[in-house]
């Protein structure tokens, strides 16, 4: 569920709200600062959606309000949406000491911004006001109003429940700058302080944007290599040669690059975005890898606009996993190189000196749980997708068990991988529920290590594993459980295996440190 | 005829709002408080449907004190 509240009265009952779905509309009179200081009411929310009415009467108090929100800030993990509509005063002066407030306020929460996100209206039309609502009704607004509240809110909702992209794949030229490489030279291509050029830097750092936001860019391009990376140092691009990963640049067909670049991170093309200015390599790419996302430069200068409209570019909250994306999938990297060069060596993984860590879900790494409940498909039995709410009850509730857990090895830390949930009864039955590991760590044993943990600490127990097969989690899981400690129990719709320890499984112990 | 024929007209477009706006059934007779949810505040918001509906603007002093369906009928004739 989800929450409006505001400084004015909302008409909860009128039937524009109804739009809106899942949505609680407050039925107090300027309740939000004791909304968003209430933790109970912070807990049972999942989004905040703050509308707030200035004038030259309250603004001064209303703001100072708002900044003692902000600097609390009870739950860093509830998105807060605040919505700040302001009256334009007749009175010139009154107006100019608004407008200053407003962009005063602005400087102050600028390094708060982590789950708070603000839309400030400063130009809204007269008719979007009505003195009378305002003076009879305490609603500052005419009553269309509350669909433009309904819009935005909507808008917002669906940035919080779309999924983001992992990958952007792009292309160089006409795409990352003006003008063809090859042809052009370094000198020739459109880059930088130009009238064109500045649209292909402005783009480039949108594109950089994206990355620190946990975006992982790659090339793949029909150029020379080296001619690409040395003009993006030459031409001091935004976009330099470490910010991409697992770049193809070379004279293949764009497909099989992009084929080898998604299965060699272990993506989804789902999950990956193609940005190049041909359509019809675009058009090849889309039917001979199905379900990639694409964007069609065909303007420069309409590019920002499609960024900005794509939701799935648009990341709320930002945890620190996300901010070392890159960095754990250039360890994965080396991890790969290290074993296309001993394949055949017997003691491979004991060479890599894996150590498995185990953690209670805490505040520190509850993002982090939540978005291996909500992002991993492959490695997902139970593709149960948990909000905030449903895992914090989990983790209260002492019938489950949830451990998180990460992988260090020769290479470094690959931070938290995975998750698993455990349900224990009364009788002798201990149930997996969720078992989770991201796509990154594959075939490592680390599976099998877990269920080997799992196994020892419940040692007289019967433990199952309950396997919800739908597309999304049918390649990976399915060769896994034809291990052969696992037996299978029950063949309704959810799968249940039975785990029973053997030399198999016992025999992972000499992987790991 | 015609002026019976408007009057039939408004009161059932009347209730058309009072019953997407406070999800009640109500009649010529009715006012405000006789049903829980014709609550002032129902009541404002069936005056400002009303308002969009019929595209009219109701004054200040209208706004308070329409407080029954025969006085919302009459206000809508008016306008």
């Amino acid at each position: 569920m989800h929450l409006v509240t505001s400084n004015f009265n909302n008409l909860y009952n009128n039937s524009s709200w109804k739009v809106l779905k899942n949505v609680n509309i407050d039925k107090q009179y300027n309740n939000f600062y004791l909304n968003l200081n209430n933790k109970f009411t912070l807990n049972k929310y999942q989004t905040f959606h703050v509308l707030i009415y200035l004038d030259i009467k309250n603004t001064k108090k209303t703001l100072a309000l708002l900044e003692e929100i902000i600097k609390k800030n009870c739950n860093k993990n509830k998105i807060i949406f605040f919505y700040i509509f302001k009256f334009n005063e007749i009175n010139s002066k009154n107006n100019r000491y608004v407008d200053n407030k407003i962009l005063n306020f602005q400087k102050k929460i600028s390094s708060y911004k982590k789950n708070l996100f603000f839309k400030i209206f400063l130009k809204l039309k007269k008719n979007f006001f009505d003195s009378r609502n305002k003076k009879h009704i305490k609603f500052p607004f005419d009553i269309f109003a509350i669909k433009n509240f309904c819009k935005n809110i909507n808008h917002n909702l669906k940035i919080f429940f779309s999924k983001p992209f992992k990958l952007i794949i792009l292309d160089c030229d006409n795409t990352l700058w003006g003008g063809i490489l090859d042809e052009e030279k370094i000198k020739g291509i459109t880059y930088g302080n130009t009238k064109k050029g500045i649209f292909y830097k402005n783009f480039q750092k949108k594109l950089l944007e994206l990355k620190n936001k946990g975006f992982i860019l790659s090339v793949s391009s029909k150029n020379n290599e080296h001619n690409v990376w040395n003009a993006m140092r030459s031409r001091k691009m935004i976009l330099q040669k470490k910010d991409f990963f697992n770049s193809k640049i070379n004279w293949n067909e764009k497909y099989i690059n992009i084929k080898k670049i998604i299965s060699e991170l272990s993506l989804r093309p789902a999950d990956t975005l193609f940005i190049d200015d041909n359509f019809l390599e675009i058009l090849k790419v889309k039917r001979l890898i199905r379900n990639i996302s694409y964007i069609h430069i065909d303007n420069i200068k309409n590019i920002e606009e499609k960024i900005e409209n794509n939701l799935r570019l648009k990341k709320l909250l930002i945890s620190e996993e996300d901010k070392k994306k890159i960095e754990h999938y250039k360890i994965r990297n080396n991890f790969k190189n290290f074993e296309s060069k001993n394949k055949n060596n017997p003691n491979f993984f004991k060479s890599l000196k894996q150590k498995i860590q185990f953690y209670k879900c805490n505040k520190s790494n509850f993002n982090r749980a939540l978005q291996l409940f909500n992002k991993t498909n492959q490695f997902n039995f139970s593709l149960r997708r948990l909000n905030q709410q449903e895992l914090k009850k989990i983790i209260k509730d002492r019938k489950f068990e949830i451990k998180l857990f990460g992988l260090k090895d020769k290479f470094g830390d690959h931070g938290i991988i995975g998750v698993y949930v455990l349900k224990k009864d009364k009788s002798n039955n201990v149930e997996i529920l969720d078992f989770n590991v991201s796509c990154r760590v594959f075939s490592r044993f680390i599976e099998n290590y877990v269920i080997f943990i799992i196994s020892s600490k419940y040692k007289n127990k019967n433990i199952l594993i309950k396997y919800n097969k739908t597309n999304l989690n049918n390649k990976i899981i399915p060769i896994f459980l034809k291990k052969s400690f696992f037996k299978l129990k029950n063949k309704e719709k959810n799968l249940t295996y039975k785990i029973i320890p053997n030399d198999e499984l016992y025999a992972v112990k000499k992987f790991f440190n | 005829m015609n002026y019976m024929l408007s009057k039939n007209f408004l009161i059932n477009e009347i209730k058309k709002i009072f019953k997407k706006e406070l999800g009640i059934k109500v009649s010529i007779k009715n006012k405000i408080y006789d049903h829980a949810k014709w609550d002032s505040l129902g009541n404002f918001n069936v005056l400002l449907k009303c308002e969009k509906y019929f595209n009219i603007k109701l004054t200040n002093k209208e706004f308070t004190n329409t407080k029954s369906f025969k006085e919302i009928l009459k206000i809508v004739q008016k306008k």
